[in-house]
């Protein structure tokens, strides 16, 4: 990537520029975002007064779209973990500019997924029952329901997550502080915590730093986990396989990725961060998105394959009709975006093509949203008594819904990446100070 | 502030007793040179500033261990304790019988106990950060500049007037692209690092 | 035994009240005497029982009234009762739903010369029809005319003198699905006026011609009972036997289904096949030596089997077999119910033939007088009402303007048309004059179904509306007219009731004061006496006689049917009976036309073409429900909907086969094209397939001899699995038992629990949706191999699991077990994740996904005992926790254990079958128990290998091997 010549305070000019006050565009793209969120809103709203019926959930498919809505987004989560956590624990170097934006996607990503819960239960005013906490009548939650390890895994990935995000944020915005006035000054400076960058400073904040994205590692791993048992720990043929929470993990990972170039591509051309992320940066995760594809195609191999090993006519049955049922044409376009399309990459040019990898993460993320509805919604279509199969279609309430939630991301990651570095520069710096070590050797 | 050249700052009034010199550098190396060499000269411990975490310039100030790591085992622990204790308890409080499965079933409450673990573990780790860098601070360390969180390494010793011109001399050797002197009634910063 | 009173109801049963208890309008009755005396008449919170009847078809059965707080919530069967014998049909369950009808007509309404109604008060409805009858008599003899079915001696006798008052005669005892053609076989043939009464239970081969007992034909309840006993394994000559039955018909509705062969041919055919059996019988010497054998050949000749199975295509060796088994048999019965006479009269000789009569088929002493007019009368008077020679028609409890061809506009001559009924109907929109009328549950009625049997009905409940009993307004209009009657003396219905009792009293030569006796029938609902069986023998006309055999029809035949919930089309203005679909067709809230798949192909028709289907005399647009459960080139089509008025449930909601059939028939000639209309048909079960699960499972017969077990279908696990820790259950572990053998399908538990749980009905659209609430439903298979009956039929209702997959995924504890065995779900817990069902293999649990309405007064009829379940919660079957815990509570309040067969849930309670069994599965003596016991080889578990651990233990279904039949 960068030459020798690269110096450390042109880091701060490429992202310090990207906080200068934004134009009208800016505001007229967020001001539609937030549109389409208050009808979405308004949605939820009607679905609440007029009841859960107003949906097209029906039995026996009374899970579908929004838990669909609640793995996707939790999945794409994964990634920003991954690369902020895991990739710093391997010392990767090419993470360094990349990491802040898939860690702020994982932080509203998780905000979003979050919501759907809640948004999809029949009486979601009593959502915190789920939660133990000190009541007149002394009712606890049923610790052996998975539903009730989702809530303490999803979160504690909400807050180790965002806490993760605004610590390594702290030096970055003082570099800000320091280079900004008026009332992002102020803003800055509180956020800040009044960093300098002492050696202190820095001693405290690298062990910190290092041990929370030590956590973090096993608790992206977990999460999706107890996510895919939700699933998994079901008797309902489709459902109930041993090799979920890896199969999860992976499809997460996959997605997370995905959506990762799908949001920095338009990014780094839009805020002028080109040479901050280079072609090399996306090449390196695009090979990540490769291997977890080849690994996503191998466990549908493998659900295949114990399907038909098994013996048991009914999860051969409920395969079948996965593959030639009446949602088998989903599934045949998750396995052309998810494991065709993803070859491609195998080419070095298909890598360091921006538009190209954008198209392709295009592909990513409808193949693994089908792919959850299909796994979700299909299972249940085809459940053990034949007199109760039926498939369901979504409503305009759904529809809308989901729609709202992908606005509802979009608009607070634009409105971070407007007002808080979303490159970090002192990684950045970091990686340089080892390039240049590098080449003094 | 204005970065100066060599005596190009004229001593405060009253000849105070200390003062406050910075070296500014440029890059990690030299940076690390000029504290090896502010140290060899047997001067007081330097506080170092650095627009990024590096591991030469804590090797050079030869820092110890940050006490966080401690903070981060306790709160991981508490937190497994009180996982199980949560869902052992909870369970045994309100037991009810569901498909025929004991009322303390450990499996999963490990779920639980685990997802505790980390949550407990991060918080007291971002605690412990907090008290060991004294977060949030209102009042500047002494001898901070602008540059510092963009490109430039400042080493700031404190010493007595007397000293300047071979403190001077010393850091301009090692490399300093300049030599600012902070004169008398400075701010007491905190002492050296502890730990 | 199920279908009992528990000891406390029992002792509630009381007679009627006066205002103060049930607080009719009528004047007080002078003394009141309860079952066993109670100071008070209404505890807050503690049901009262009345015995009472239900009206809802000619059957009469005897039922028992569930009243809480003054208002009838529930209706059971009346146990002392012969014909019902403690159980109740879907449709007698739903008459609440008459009862409580938010479109019941509520004050009286008169039409305007510019033809809208308008309300009017009582004063003025009366003084009105007493005007007009008033100078109808004036006017001449004759010119006043009652349209109705025959609603007992009393009312019928006050209708009777009423119109005498009038000068006329014009009664017309009308029901739309008439007993005509059997009775004038039963005069033909053994000179008798009345019916005989069958005792399928004494045979052991039945032969049913068209006749669907186990659905609508004669009375149900209590032929489904006979049936079951018909049905029930027991040691015969050659080991293990059970009665042997064949329906001979174009339509393999649901007693065609379980019986153990259906013989299709085209309508109108059914009286060919039977002939061809007696054919066999007479040459086969198996008639008796009683009977003029020559005469019996000369009268089948030209039907020798041979020659039938040509014309049906029957084939000849099968019609030999039948007459064979028929002949031999010790008992045996031959079943009619087609419209057309020639079949009634051959299986009256066949049934006399081989000599039945008074076995299996009885003519009782003392039986009623015919009540239904015969067809002559109803055109004579239809011939009357165009000519205009009648002034005033006063319609009740019938429906001709939808059920009888040519009434419509005869009625347009009649200048004065009374309707005095309950939801307002296709008449009452012809009718100048509407008059509200009580429910046969809030007002004294009587009826005499058959001899020995004589039901009191009195009311159970306050009127819902301010009406009056039709008794009442016919005697009202007299005193008002000012006529001098003492043919109506007594001053309303009560007295009228009374009276009868008591002339009842003295015919009976009672030794008994009348007081006691009077009391006695309060009591027990009326008065049972076992009849005599009368003597009688095949009379030399028969065999006379020339038949009418209907004339063979080439070309697609309509074959309408009546609806086993639907009825005739009286059913269809209560929405149980519209949502619980029809067990066969598992459709609801419409009109179909089966039509069998090679004349679908051949007319290039698929499901849910809307057809049009066109007779001589009008058109009807059905959709089309391909399905080779029907002859082919016939297209069967249920009575019931059409309505173009009589509610909201009711009203413009598929097709009225009566528009199509000429009068006195349900077979006709048609044309059929597609309209290129569509329209779905919606039911409420997924696939007919059962992709070889072991839901419902059956065994043969052969099998059950042989002592083999049934070839296990799907993965078995070795031994019953114990992951966990077993449950401690301390007191009693609630189970039932299921019998599938015996279960006809006919959905009576699916209607009662509707009635007791407070279950709410949710729309043809909703059911679409998969939104049906129901928590025990009949799930239908239909048999893709050949070794299997006919049709895989099943209640499935919450099987409360022992391992319930249920119970482990809710976050919240809202459905966790009791330690009675119960898998409890808690309403006010429950924040409607969904995940319990999405774990439930049975697929039993239903979701609120609505708010339920209730349009008044139908909330009036919700059971204060069972919480009314809001939008947003999980709601399953709960084996009836609320009368369990009644129970227990009784029986610690006595401070003993509580009995066997003490407790009996809804469903058990009403099904006429009595194929369902509860109990305690830790009392090993238990009912339940015996009966799992008894017929070890038959039991097994849904879906045992998920290793569920169910509570409800099904008893396979036995059926003939093709071979074996």
């Amino acid at each position: 990537m960068a030459t020798d010549e690269l110096r450390y305070g042109d880091v701060n000019r490429w992202v310090l520029q990207t906080l200068k006050p934004p134009g009208r565009t800016y505001w007229l793209w967020v001001g539609f975002l937030a549109a389409v969120v208050a009808i979405g809103i308004t949605t939820w709203t009607y679905q609440i007064y007029a009841g859960l019926g107003v949906t097209g959930l029906r039995q026996p498919n009374m899970w579908a779209i929004y838990i669909t809505n609640f793995v996707f987004w939790v999945g794409i989560a994964h990634s920003g973990t991954l690369i902020s956590a895991i990739l710093l624990l391997f010392r990767t170097r090419w993470r360094t500019p990349v990491y802040r934006a898939a860690e702020t996607m994982t932080g509203f990503a998780v905000l979003t997924a979050g919501l759907f819960p809640l948004i999809h239960l029949g009486r979601s005013w009593f959502f915190y029952w789920l939660m133990p906490y000190p009541n007149e009548r002394w009712l606890q939650p049923n610790f052996r329901s998975p539903l009730v390890w989702d809530a303490f895994a999803v979160s504690t990935y909400l807050i180790v997550s965002w806490v993760f995000l605004l610590m390594g944020l702290i030096p970055d915005v003082a570099a800000a502080r320091d280079a900004a006035t008026g009332w992002r000054q102020t803003f800055y400076r509180l956020l800040s915590l009044g960093w300098q960058g002492s050696d202190d400073q820095w001693r405290h904040f690298s062990a910190a730093y290092l041990l929370l994205a030590g956590l973090a590692t096993p608790l992206v791993i977990s999460v999706h986990s107890v996510v895919s048992w939700d699933f998994a720990m079901t008797q309902l043929p489709g459902w109930h396989s041993t090799i979920f929470a890896p199969y999860f993990v992976a499809g997460a990972i996959f997605s997370g990725c995905a959506l990762v170039l799908t949001l920095l591509i338009p990014l780094r051309r839009l805020m002028g961060l080109e040479e901050a992320i280079t072609p090399w940066h996306l090449d390196n995760l695009s090979k990540v998105i490769l291997f977890m594809s080849l690994v996503v195609t191998y466990s549908y191999v493998t659900e295949a394959f114990i399907a038909w090993y098994s013996a048991n006519p009914f999860e051969q049955m409920a395969f079948h009709m996965r593959y030639w049922g009446p949602y088998g044409p989903l599934f045949w376009l998750m396995v052309f975006c998810n494991c065709v399309v993803p070859l491609v990459l195998f080419s070095p040019r298909v890598r360091r093509s921006m538009s190209g990898l954008f198209i392709l993460s295009i592909f990513i993320n409808i193949g693994m949203w089908t792919e959850r509805f299909v796994i979700i919604a299909g299972s249940l279509a085809t459940n053990f008594m034949p007199s109760q199969w039926a498939f369901y279609k979504p409503t305009w309430v759904e529809i809308t819904i989901t729609v709202a939630s992908f606005a509802w991301f979009l608009m607070w990651f634009t409105l971070f990446a407007k007002f808080l570095p979303i490159v970090s520069m002192t990684e950045v710096k970091e990686g340089i100070a080892w390039q240049k070590q590098a080449l003094a050797q | 502030m204005a970065e100066t050249g060599t005596g190009a700052v004229t001593p405060g009034d009253g000849m105070s007793e200390t003062l406050l010199f910075t070296g500014l550098f440029s890059d990690e190396e030299t940076c690390t040179r000029g504290i090896v060499a502010v140290r060899a000269a047997g001067l007081r411990k330097p506080r170092v500033f650095s627009p990024f975490a590096s591991e030469r310039i804590l090797e050079a100030l030869d820092a110890a261990h940050s006490p966080v790591r401690r903070w981060v085992l306790f709160g991981a622990i508490a937190g497994c304790a009180s996982g199980f204790a949560l869902t052992i308890g909870l369970s045994a409080d309100y037991p009810h019988v569901t498909a025929g499965m004991p009322i303390v079933s450990i499996p999963p409450f490990v779920v639980i106990a685990f997802e505790l673990t980390i949550l407990f573990g991060a918080l007291s780790g971002v605690a412990g950060f907090l008290v060991h860098g004294r977060f949030p601070r209102l009042e500047p360390v002494p001898g901070y500049q602008l540059d510092f969180s963009n490109d430039r390494f400042g080493v700031v010793i404190e010493c007595a007037a007397s000293e300047r011109g071979r403190v001077e001399i010393l850091l301009l050797a090692a490399g300093a692209t300049g030599v600012t002197v902070l004169g008398a009634n400075l701010p007491r910063g905190e002492d050296q690092g502890e730990g | 035994m199920p279908g009992e009173l528990s000891r406390r109801s029992f002792l509630k049963i009381v007679a009627v009240t006066s205002a103060a208890a049930t607080g009719c309008t009528e004047p007080p009755t002078r003394e009141l005497m309860p079952y066993v005396i109670p100071d008070e008449n209404i505890i807050p919170g503690v049901p009262n029982f009345y015995a009472t009847m239900c009206r809802e078809c000619p059957a009469g059965c005897g039922v028992v009234a569930r009243v809480r707080e003054g208002r009838v919530i529930k209706l059971e069967g009346n146990p002392q009762d012969p014909i019902s014998a403690g159980a109740l049909c879907a449709r007698g369950q739903a008459a609440l739903q008459g009862l409580y009808n938010p479109d019941r007509l509520v004050t009286p309404q008169q039409r305007g010369s510019d033809g809208a109604l308008s309300p009017i008060t009582w004063e003025v409805g009366l003084q009105t029809l007493a005007q007009r009858l008033h100078a109808a008599a004036a006017a001449g003899t004759n010119r006043v005319a009652f349209i109705g079915p025959s609603s007992g001696p009393t009312l019928d006798r006050i209708v009777e003198r009423w119109l005498q008052v009038w000068g006329s005669n014009r009664r017309l005892h009308y029901e739309a699905l008439d007993e005509d053609a059997a009775r004038a076989a039963a005069e033909l043939c053994f000179g008798r006026g009345d019916l005989p009464v069958y005792q399928l239970d004494a045979a052991e081969v039945v032969l049913s011609f068209g006749a669907d007992f186990l659905e609508t034909w004669r009375s149900p309840v209590e032929l489904t009972r006979q049936y079951a006993a018909f049905r029930k394994p027991r040691l015969g000559s050659n080991g293990i036997m059970l009665g042997h039955a064949v329906y001979v018909g174009p339509r393999f509705g649901l007693t065609a289904a379980k019986c153990d062969e259906w013989i299709s041919v085209r309508p109108g055919a059914e009286a060919l096949v039977a002939l061809g059996v007696l054919h066999a019988v007479a040459h086969g010497g198996l008639a008796r030596a009683d009977i003029d054998t020559d005469r019996l050949k000369h009268f089948t000749d030209g039907y020798e089997p041979a020659a039938v199975s040509q014309r049906t295509g029957v084939p000849a060796a099968r019609i030999h077999s039948m007459a064979e088994s028929f002949g031999r048999a010790t008992g045996a019965v031959a079943l009619a119910g087609t419209a057309d006479g020639a079949t009634h009269v051959v299986t009256s000789i066949l049934n006399a033939a081989t000599g039945n009569l008074g076995k299996t088929v009885r003519f009782l002493d003392g039986a009623p007088p015919a009540p239904s007019s015969r067809h002559e009368m109803v055109k004579a008077l239809l011939d009357d009402m165009r000519r205009g020679a009648i002034d005033v028609l006063v319609v009740h409890g019938a429906n001709p303007a939808f059920t009888l061809p040519g009434f419509n506009d005869a009625v347009s001559r009649v200048p004065f048309v009374v309707w005095s009924d309950g939801v307002p109907d296709e008449t009452a929109a012809l009718a100048h004059l509407l008059l509200p009328c009580h429910h046969s549950l809030e007002t004294w009625s009587d009826a005499a179904p058959r001899a020995g049997v004589t039901l009191l009905g009195q009311p159970a409940m306050q009127p819902v509306f301010p009406t009056l009993p039709l008794g009442d307004i016919l005697l009202a209009s007299v005193h008002a007219a000012g006529v001098s009657a003492d043919a109506l003396s007594s001053e309303n219905t009560q007295a009228a009731v009374e009276t009868t009792w008591r002339e009842l009293h003295t015919q009976k030569r009672e030794a008994r004061s009348f007081d006691d006796f009077w009391r006695q029938a309060r009591e027990t609902g009326g008065v049972f006496t076992p009849a005599p069986v009368a003597t009688v023998a095949l009379r030399s006309e028969a065999l006379a006689a020339a038949l009418d055999l209907p004339n063979e029809r080439s070309g697609l035949t309509l074959a309408a049917f009546p609806h086993i919930f639907l009825y005739d089309g009286r059913g269809a203005d209560k929405p149980w009976l519209q949502e619980i679909p029809e067990p066969v067709a598992q459709l609801v809230w419409d009109t179909w036309a089966d039509i069998h798949p090679t004349t679908a192909q051949h007319l290039g028709v698929a499901e849910g073409d809307i057809l049009e289907i066109r007779s001589s005399q009008a058109r009807i647009e059905v959709p089309a429900h391909l399905s080779a459960h029907v002859q082919a080139d016939t297209l069967s089509v249920p009575f019931g909907q059409g309505h173009s008025a009589y509610g909201r449930y009711a009203a413009d909601r598929g097709a009225n086969p009566w528009q199509v059939l000429p009068f006195g028939t349900h077979v006709v000639e048609v044309e059929v094209r597609k309209t290129g209309g569509q329209r779905t048909l919606v039911g409420p079960l997924g696939l007919p397939n059962m992709l070889g699960r072991p839901i419902v499972e059956a065994i043969s017969l052969d099998d059950l001899r042989r002592g083999v077990a049934p070839p296990e279908h799907g993965p078995q696990v070795p031994e019953p699995y114990e992951m966990r820790a077993k449950h401690l259950y301390p007191n009693h572990q609630w189970g039932m038992t299921i019998d599938l053998n015996t279960c006809t399908g006919c959905s009576a538990c699916v209607a009662a629990c509707y009635a007791e749980n407070n279950v709410p009905v949710v729309g043809k659209q909703e059911v679409a949706r998969g939104h049906i609430m129901s928590w025990i439903r009949i799930e239908r298979f239909v048999p893709t191999e050949p070794d299997a009956p006919q049709l895989y039929m099943m209640p499935m209702l919450c099987q409360q699991c022992d391992h319930a997959p249920c119970e482990s995924v809710c976050p919240v504890y809202a459905s966790s077990h009791t330690d009675e065995g119960l898998n409890a779900q808690v309403y006010n817990r429950c924040i409607g994740t969904r995940y319990c069902n999405n774990n439930c293999p049975y697929k039993v649990r239903r979701f609120n996904w609505f708010k339920p309405e209730w349009p008044a007064p139908s909330h009036l009829q919700l059971n204060p005992d069972v919480t009314a379940r809001g939008a947003g919660v999980m709601e399953k079957c709960t084996f009836c926790i609320q009368r369990i815990r009644a129970t227990e509570m009784d029986a610690k309040a006595d401070g003993r254990p509580v009995r066997d067969g003490e407790i009996v849930p809804a469903c058990a309670q009403a099904c006429p079958a009595q194929a369902i069994t509860f109990g305690d599965m830790k009392d090993t003596d238990s009912a339940m128990m015996q009966r799992r016991a008894d017929n070890g080889l038959r039991g097994y578990r849904a879906l045992e290998d998920l290793n569920t651990q169910p509570a409800i233990v099904y008893l396979r279904d036995i059926y003939r091997r093709r071979e074996e039949s």
